[in-house]
C-alpha cells in the first residue's frame, strides 16, 4: 500500500481530470486519491465543495499570495502538503505554469518527475508512462523509477471521473512563502467559437495566407463543410490573428476532416493533426512537408483552389 | 557590469529522425543542430547586450560535438562559452543537467539573468529551466515572449494557454523564452569564422566540484524506448486542368470517403 495520490491543478476542469486518471492509479496502487485546492480567496475556493465528490478528500488551503502566479510560491506549499500528507504520486496538469511548478516541485523534493505525459498507468506495481517527444515524432515510453515521483500529465490524457467517493474538505495551512514576482496585468485571450476538440470538420490556415482577410474565405469553406476554422502557430503567435492554434503546443485537433490551407506541416503542427481521419492539404509548395502526411492533396495557389471549393460546395448545395 | 548565461544544448535534427523496422527511433546518422529555442535565447541575450553592454556567456553541456552550439552563439554575438563536458555528464536526468549548468554559472562568477528555451525539442519536458531557478534560489518564469529590462527588475510577458501575464522579476532570475520572442539572427560569414577562433572553456566534473558518486543518482532512468507512430495516409495528389476541375475531383474523393456531410 503507497502513500496517497495527490492532485492539484490551477485549472478546475483539469484537477477534475486528474481527479479521474487518479482513480484508477488509487486503485492499483491501493493508495488514496486526494486533490489539493491551493485558492488566492473565497471565490477560488468554492468549487471545494463540488471536487470532493470525485476525491477521497480535497485539501483546501487559502492564501492571498496565491493570486501570483509564481511557480516556487505554490511548488513550496504542495512540497509542504506532500510532506505532512506522505504523498506518494502528485499528479499536476501539464500546462505551461504546470510543468514549471511540477519541475520545480521535484527538484525541492529531489525526486523524479516526467512532463507532459500523455499515459500514465499502474501495472504489477510499476508505473508505465508515454510521453510525446522530438516535437510530436515520437512517444517514449518510460517506468517511474522511484517513489515518491511527481508526473505532470497532458491535458485530456485522463477522462472525467467517473465513480463517486464522496469524501470531504479539509482546510490546511501550509507554509506559502513571500511571492517574489509581482503580476502587473492580465489579458485573457478571447476563445471563442465552437471548441476545435470537438469539430467535426476544420479547415486550418497557414502561412501561405496572406491577409487576415483572407481567413473570411477559409471560413466560408469551414461552413459549408459544416465546421471551424483554424490556424497554425505562426499565424496566431506571430501574426496574433487569432488567439489559439492547432498544434503540439496549442489544441490538438481529431476531426472527420482536416483541411490545411497554405500549411507547409512543420512536425509541431502535424503532432496536432495526427488522429484526424482525412488530411487534405492545399499547398502551391511541391515540396510541402504536409503533402507527405496528407490523405489527399493539391499543388496549387490556395487563391484559387479554396474559391473553387467554395463555387462546387455552392453548386452542390444548390442541387439538393 | 551584469552578465547573463544562455543554456543551450546541441540535439539531433527533429525533422530527420527515422524510425526502424520495429518502429523504434533512430538517431544515429541524424545532423545535429543547436534545439531551435536555445537560438531564440541565445538572440534575446545579444539583444540585451547590444543595448545595454551586459556581458554575456552562452554553456552547454555534452560532448565534445556539442562545441558547435557554442559557435554557432559566439557567432550570434555572445562574448563567452563553457562546455561542460564529462563521462560522468552522459545521460544526465533534467535535475543533473541543472545541477551542471549552476556549477557552470557559479564557476563564471554567477549571472543576472540565465536564458532557455522554453524547451528542447528532442526531449521535450521543460523542466531544465526552472529547476536550475530551483538550485539557483533564483525567480522563474517560464514561456517568456517579451523581456524589458528595468533597473534590477526584468518586465517580461508569458504567454500560457488561455492568457497572457505581464510580470516583474527581481533579478537574478531564469526565464525561458518561446519561439515568437524574436528571430535569431543568421551570423555573416565574418562573425562565424571569428567564433570559430575563440575560446571555448572545457570543465569537468572535478573542475565543477561534482562527484561522480553524486552524479550518479542523476542518471536520466527509467526509458524503456522511443517509438515513432506510424502515420499512414493515403498521399493522393488530386489534379485537374483547371482550378474547377480539381475541386470537383477533391469533393469526389472526399465523397467517398465519407467525410462531406
Amino acid at each position: 500500500m503507497a502513500g496517497p495520490i495527490l492532485a492539484w491543478s490551477e485549472k478546475k476542469d483539469l484537477l477534475l481530470e486528474l481527479l479521474g486518471g487518479g482513480a484508477g492509479l488509487a486503485e492499483a496502487l491501493g493508495s488514496s486519491l486526494k486533490a489539493l485546492v491551493l485558492a488566492s480567496g473565497p471565490e477560488a475556493a468554492s468549487g471545494a465543495e463540488e471536487l470532493a465528490k470525485w476525491a477521497d478528500e480535497v485539501l483546501l488551503a487559502t492564501d492571498e499570495k496565491f493570486s501570483v502566479p509564481d511557480s516556487s510560491v505554490f511548488a513550496s506549499a504542495i512540497q509542504d502538503v506532500a510532506r505532512s500528507e506522505g504523498a506518494d504520486l502528485i499528479l499536476i496538469a501539464s500546462t505551461r505554469f504546470g510543468r514549471e511548478v511540477a519541475a520545480r516541485l521535484s527538484a525541492k523534493m529531489r525526486v523524479p518527475c516526467m512532463t507532459g505525459c500523455t499515459s500514465v498507468k499502474a501495472e504489477g506495481g510499476r508505473l508505465l508512462i508515454e510521453r510525446t517527444v522530438y516535437a510530436g515524432r515520437a512517444i517514449a515510453r518510460q517506468e517511474c523509477p522511484s517513489l515518491p515521483c511527481v508526473l505532470a500529465v497532458a491535458p485530456r490524457a485522463f477522462e472525467k471521473p467517473a465513480a463517486e467517493r464522496n469524501g470531504k474538505v479539509r482546510t490546511i495551512s501550509p507554509e506559502v512563502p513571500e511571492p517574489k514576482l509581482k503580476l502587473l496585468s492580465v489579458r485573457e485571450k478571447e476563445l471563442k467559437g465552437p471548441r476545435l476538440e470537438e469539430a467535426e470538420v476544420i479547415v486550418s490556415g497557414g502561412r501561405g495566407v496572406k491577409k487576415r482577410e483572407d481567413f473570411a474565405m477559409l471560413e466560408e469553406l469551414a461552413k459549408l463543410l459544416g465546421g471551424a476554422v483554424g490556424c497554425s502557430r505562426p499565424i496566431a503567435e506571430d501574426r496574433g490573428w487569432f488567439p489559439e492554434w492547432i498544434g503540439l503546443s496549442g489544441r490538438k485537433v481529431k476531426p472527420k476532416l482536416y483541411v490545411a490551407v497554405g500549411i507547409s506541416g512543420a512536425i509541431q503542427h502535424v503532432a496536432g493533426i495526427r488522429d484526424s481521419k482525412v488530411i487534405v492539404a492545399i499547398n502551391k509548395d511541391e515540396e510541402a512537408p504536409i503533402f507527405s502526411v496528407s490523405d489527399y492533396y493539391v499543388v496549387g495557389d490556395l487563391y484559387q483552389i479554396v474559391p473553387a471549393l467554395i463555387e462546387a460546395l455552392k453548386r452542390r448545395k444548390g442541387q439538393a | 557590469m551584469p552578465s547573463i548565461a544562455v543554456c543551450v544544448k546541441y540535439i539531433p535534427d527533429v525533422e530527420q529522425v527515422k524510425a526502424d523496422r520495429e518502429g523504434k527511433l533512430i538517431t544515429e546518422g541524424v545532423s545535429m543542430r543547436t534545439n531551435d529555442l536555445d537560438k531564440n535565447a541565445v538572440e534575446e541575450a545579444v539583444r540585451i547586450k547590444e543595448k545595454l553592454g551586459w556581458k554575456t556567456f552562452a554553456i552547454t553541456v555534452g560532448p565534445e560535438g556539442a562545441k558547435m552550439a557554442l559557435r554557432e552563439a559566439l557567432a550570434m554575438g555572445i562574448d563567452e562559452a563553457y562546455l561542460a563536458c564529462d563521462e560522468a555528464f552522459k545521460d544526465l536526468d533534467t535535475l543533473g543537467t541543472a545541477m551542471v549548468l549552476a556549477k557552470v554559472i557559479e564557476k563564471a562568477g554567477g549571472a543576472d539573468l540565465v536564458l532557455c528555451g522554453e524547451v528542447s525539442l528532442d526531449s521535450f519536458s521543460g523542466q531544465v529551466g526552472p529547476k536550475l531557478a530551483e538550485l539557483l534560489g533564483v525567480p522563474c518564469v517560464s514561456c517568456v515572449r517579451k523581456i524589458e529590462v528595468r533597473k534590477g527588475e526584468l518586465l517580461v510577458e508569458r504567454a500560457l494557454e488561455d492568457r497572457y501575464e505581464e510580470l516583474a522579476v527581481p533579478l537574478p532570475a531564469v526565464v525561458t523564452v518561446t519561439r515568437e520572442i524574436n528571430t535569431p539572427r543568421i551570423p555573416s560569414l565574418m562573425a562565424i569564422m571569428k567564433a570559430a577562433k575563440k575560446e571555448i572553456k572545457v570543465l569537468g566534473a572535478q573542475d565543477l566540484g561534482l562527484s561522480a558518486e553524486e552524479l550518479s543518482a542523476l542518471r536520466a532512468h527509467g526509458l524503456l524506448e522511443v517509438m515513432v507512430p506510424p502515420m499512414e495516409r493515403k498521399k493522393v495528389r488530386i489534379t485537374g486542368e483547371t482550378p474547377e476541375e480539381i475541386a470537383e475531383n477533391l469533393l469526389k474523393a472526399l465523397e467517398e470517403e465519407g467525410v462531406l456531410s
